[in-house]
């Protein structure tokens, strides 16, 4: 019985390091013109998300039709409302093979304080793809335009309450539409997402909302849902009326001379080389012309529009011009949470302590503690994941002594188990590698 | 029709196998003592990444119904709980087995399990859409209430000491409040590192609080792990008679299970300690329980594998976490572009179905892995922890790692480590701490969309009734144990 083990996990690791040897070779081959590895799609925001959706089928024609020599792959980087993401291509080599994929996100993030860069940091290498923006409000809404909308904000400012988060695109056009039409203030409230702001519309705790035209055509109910399950469009603010959207006139036609709308760009690191901005924006062109690909955005109802060169970086340069006008600043002074807690936290923390002292004598644990093989193992551990982000040493290698060195630590090299501990810290260090890179998909470090 | 789609899609070979594989890991790592189902789910986490979001739910629920279970075995042969879940197994199981009947301990286990499983299924079918539907008349104010509500009702009743258990809340959300204000869009509390930006990730800080912590524990507890009991040649299905006896227990533990369950913030290890406590004032020999009474073990895993689906229920219907297993199904959901609440029953009804279709499923399944292999699983619980840790270890750092790419998390998920074995070793209990740090972004959210739209005024959170009725709830739950505890005194001074 032992020997079949035996000889099992000694085949699986030969296999394995087969496969590894073989990675290696393959590795050794590759030339230095450009593209010669694959290039990285970072996307600031999750898989699944709308910038995800976005780019994947683009980055799959690619892939699929071998315009370029090596594939594209996303890197999904989020958080901090899309700054990690960002500041991960902005300190990346520029030498093409880390690229971003971003909305108008990265203007606003900056002018609002959420990030000390901006567009002025990256060279702009195209804009794909045009999200129409609406202003919806719920069905049995008193408002037929904007101009009533804008009406009830000025005859009385701050009530109406618009569903904005603070420093978003969103937040951006709402000030824009309130400067249209003098006099008039919304009460801006950051309300989440776009599921979050249908709810709050629907519930009657916002009165109105800025949504993507692919978020209305999801949430819109069938006709003959009642008045107050259902939402409704105000207004567009694209530029010209939305096939998508018989009968929705543009806030442009009802008077308010407004026009808003977000598109994906693509951006490389200062001072990436021309050729590679190029050769990137000529792939993109052809993604975008794509028949597969229009389908796939039509479902998202995004327009397929596509520039690059002298035009996107003028029009980047437009938006930027147009939002720094509007001053962002927080409409309600919020209270301090994080002091308010910390002030509770420490209240307790007397408390505790207190009772703490008064109860001390009393063991706080009776079990017996070795805590020099705990530091020991915890050492390894820690040597471990700094020789992981400091040096180039390969996962799997490093994983292999890791694991048996704990193992053996925490049998204290007891003979009789280092060889099976041996066996399973191959396959373990090999195998994560192998399974999590071709099954999932994930890059290990 | 979603139903269809959602049945077809768990009846695929894939779907089967997820079922299959994720009981069968959550009910073996439910039986090895020191790993909990929430770790493992912790764990598969960053797995299902890529996966179809049914694909996804269906692997996670799978591990959970089967960790919940598994953990019976642990309890009753080594009196050392798999899973906090099956602590009150320990109390009649292992007396039980040990007067020389651990296959009936474990018989009556798993049948009461089903049960409970079964009958808190029907009322996450029953009730999850009526209560998604009411909780659009929910707005921020309802929301914050309710939070506040959870947080208290899983600090007064989850631990030992209220002090501690407030304190353990307390600390979980000021640890979730470094990053990007929820609110105004802010940096705060970054120390000036931008990888802070986005705060603590959920999963770090999870794999970090519960798989890493405990390997810290195992390497620094000296002890050898004791022999378990073995499992002799007599008959482990249960019969007709067993079933019948002990039906009226069954769906009284398993009714008292959803309930408490369906209280946002308290999990299993509550609902079973309650369904216990009743049994036993309930009974006409309540003096047998404790020594290996056949009641308690059945009260004890109808009660705790019945918190499942009513914990499910809020989690679904206004995606507000149960407990801290839920907490990580809410990231899971959220990670696949999903927010739940009323909307997902329409937006995606197919995951609503699947999520319902793979807990059934999973039970059955439970039990069959429970029967075929309870005897390779009792001698699971004497693994070699050389071979084990080790390789958890790597899981913890690729876990972490996979979901955003970043080194970062890895020393994150460390020092959770560190801080959730120094929390322990203080007596602060960890679930408020995870409680905390789930909920307090949701309920921060919340409150300042409401004070934006009152322009700052408070007091809707007093005046609107639903909201009142939380915070009013709140107190009380607060106030009980303290003017219980003093009541007692006052009687012992008499």
């Amino acid at each position: 019985m032992r020997r079949v083990i035996h000889g099992i996990a000694i085949l699986v690791i030969l296999v394995l390091i087969v496969w590894k040897v073989a990675q290696a070779m393959a590795l050794l081959k590759a030339d230095d013109s450009y593209p010669s590895k694959p290039i990285e799609i970072v996307i600031p925001y999750d898989a699944g998300g709308g910038s995800d959706s976005f780019v994947r089928p683009v980055i799959k024609v690619i892939a699929d039709e071998g315009w370029i020599d090596e594939p594209f792959v996303v890197l999904n980087q989020p958080g901090g409302s899309g700054t990690i993401g960002s500041r991960l291509v902005k300190e990346a080599r520029p030498d093409g093979y880390r690229i971003l994929c971003h909305h108008e996100s990265m203007i606003t993030a900056e002018l609002s304080g959420a990030a000390n860069f901006g567009a002025a940091d990256f060279e702009v290498v195209a804009q794909t793809g045009e999200i129409v923006l609406l202003i919806i409000v719920r069905e049995d809404a008193p408002y037929e335009t904007i101009v009533d909308l804008l009406e009830a904000a000025k005859q009385s400012p701050a009530t109406i309450r618009f569903g904005a988060n603070i420093g978003s695109p969103a937040h951006f056009t709402a000030m824009n539409l309130e400067a249209a039409h003098p006099g008039a203030k919304f009460n801006l409230v950051t309300s989440g997402g776009g599921q979050t702001r249908y709810t709050e519309i629907i519930g009657q705790h916002l009165d109105a909302g800025i949504f993507s035209l692919a978020e209305y055509l999801k949430f819109r109910s069938p006709e003959g849902t009642l008045a107050d399950r259902n939402i409704r469009v105000l207004a567009c603010l694209s530029e010209k009326p939305h096939p998508e959207l018989p009968g929705v006139e543009t806030c442009v036609e009802q008077g308010v001379d407004v026009t808003s709308s977000n598109a994906y760009y693509w951006w490389a690191p200062k001072g990436t080389p021309l050729e590679v901005q190029e050769l990137i924006a000529g792939t993109l062109e052809k993604a975008m012309q794509y028949p597969e690909v229009q389908e796939r955005l039509a479902e998202q109802a995004i327009d397929p529009t596509f520039s690059d060169g002298e035009a996107v970086r003028q029009r980047v340069a437009d938006r930027v011009t147009l939002l720094e006008s509007f001053a962002v600043e927080a409409e309600n002074e919020l209270p301090n949470f994080p002091a308010y807690i910390a002030v509770v936290a420490l209240g307790l923390l007397i408390v505790v302590g207190n009772s703490t002292w008064r109860h001390r004598g009393e063991s706080l644990g009776d079990e017996s503690v070795d805590l020099k093989r705990g530091v020991l193992c915890f050492l390894v551990l820690l040597a471990y994941v700094a020789l992981l982000e400091f040096t180039a040493l390969p996962f799997s290698l490093l994983s292999v002594f890791l694991i048996f060195l704990m193992g053996a630590l925490i049998c204290d090299w007891d003979r009789k188990r280092l060889l099976l501990l041996a066996e399973i810290a191959l396959i373990a260090g090999l195998g994560t590698e192998f399974i999590f890179g071709s099954f999932f998909g994930v890059s290990l470090p | 029709m979603p139903i269809q789609e959602a049945i077809s899609q768990l009846c695929s070979p894939m779907g089967l196998f997820l079922v299959v594989l994720g009981t069968t890991l959550g009910v073996f790592v439910g039986a090895i003592p020191g790993l909990t189902g929430t770790m493992l789910i912790a764990l598969a986490l960053p797995l299902t990444y890529g996966q179809d979001t049914g694909y996804a739910m269906t692997l996670l629920i799978s591990i959970y119904v089967g960790a919940i279970s598994g953990g019976m075995i642990t309890s009753t042969l080594l009196r050392m709980p798999g899973t906090p879940a099956s602590i009150v197994t320990t109390l009649d199981g292992y007396p039980l087995a040990k007067n020389g009947k651990p296959e009936r301990a474990l018989s009556l286990g798993v049948m009461a399990s089903f049960m409970g499983g079964m009958i808190s299924w029907g009322f996450l079918v029953l009730l999850s859409k009526p209560i998604a539907q009411l909780s659009t008349k929910f707005g921020p104010f309802e929301y914050f209430s309710l939070v506040m509500m959870a947080l208290v009702l899983i600090a007064s009743i989850g631990g030992k000491s209220l002090s501690r258990s407030l304190l353990a809340g307390v600390l979980g959300i000021l640890f979730s409040m470094p990053g990007i204000s929820p609110a105004t869009g802010q940096p705060r509390l970054t120390l000036g590192l931008t990888a802070l930006n986005d705060g603590f990730e959920l999963v770090p800080v999870l794999v970090g609080m519960f798989a890493m912590n405990q390997i810290l524990k195992e390497t620094t507890s000296g002890g050898a792990i004791p022999r378990a009991i073995g499992l002799g040649k007599k008959r482990i299905l249960p019969r007709w008679k067993d079933f019948s006896s002990h039906l009226i227990n069954m769906i009284r533990s398993s009714v008292i299970g959803t309930s408490i369950g369906i209280l946002p913030g308290i999990g299993a290890n509550i609902g079973s300690v309650t369904a216990y406590a009743v049994a036993r004032s309930t009974s006409k020999e309540p003096e047998k329980f404790g020594t290996g009474h056949e009641p308690g073990i059945v009260a004890a895993e109808a009660s705790n594998n019945a918190t499942i689906g009513g914990a499910l229920i809020p989690l679904i219907a206004m995606g507000i976490p149960g407990s801290v297993v839920e907490a990580v199904l809410l990231g899971a959901l959220v990670l696949h572009g999903l927010q739940p609440g009323p909307r997902l029953f329409t937006d995606s009804p197919v995951v609503v179905y699947t999520i319902m279709g793979a807990m059934f499923l999973a039970n059955v399944v439970m039990v069959i892995v429970m029967f075929g292999s309870m005897r390779f699983l009792a001698r699971m619980a004497s693994i070699p922890r050389a071979y084990l840790l080790p390789v958890i270890v790597l899981f913890c750092v690729i876990g972490s790692f996979a979901l955003s790419n970043r080194l970062f998390d890895v020393w994150v998920m460390l020092g959770f480590g560190v801080l959730g074995f120094l929390l322990e070793r203080v007596k602060i209990p960890l679930a408020p701490f995870v409680i905390g740090f789930v909920l307090w972004p949701i309920a921060e959210t919340k409150l300042s969309a409401g004070l934006m739209s009152t322009n700052g005024d408070w007091l809707p959170i007093l005046t609107r009734p639903i909201s009142a009725t939380f915070i009013f709830m709140a107190v009380v739950m607060l106030l009980i144990p303290r003017l219980r505890s003093r009541f007692q005194r006052k009687e012992a001074e008499l």
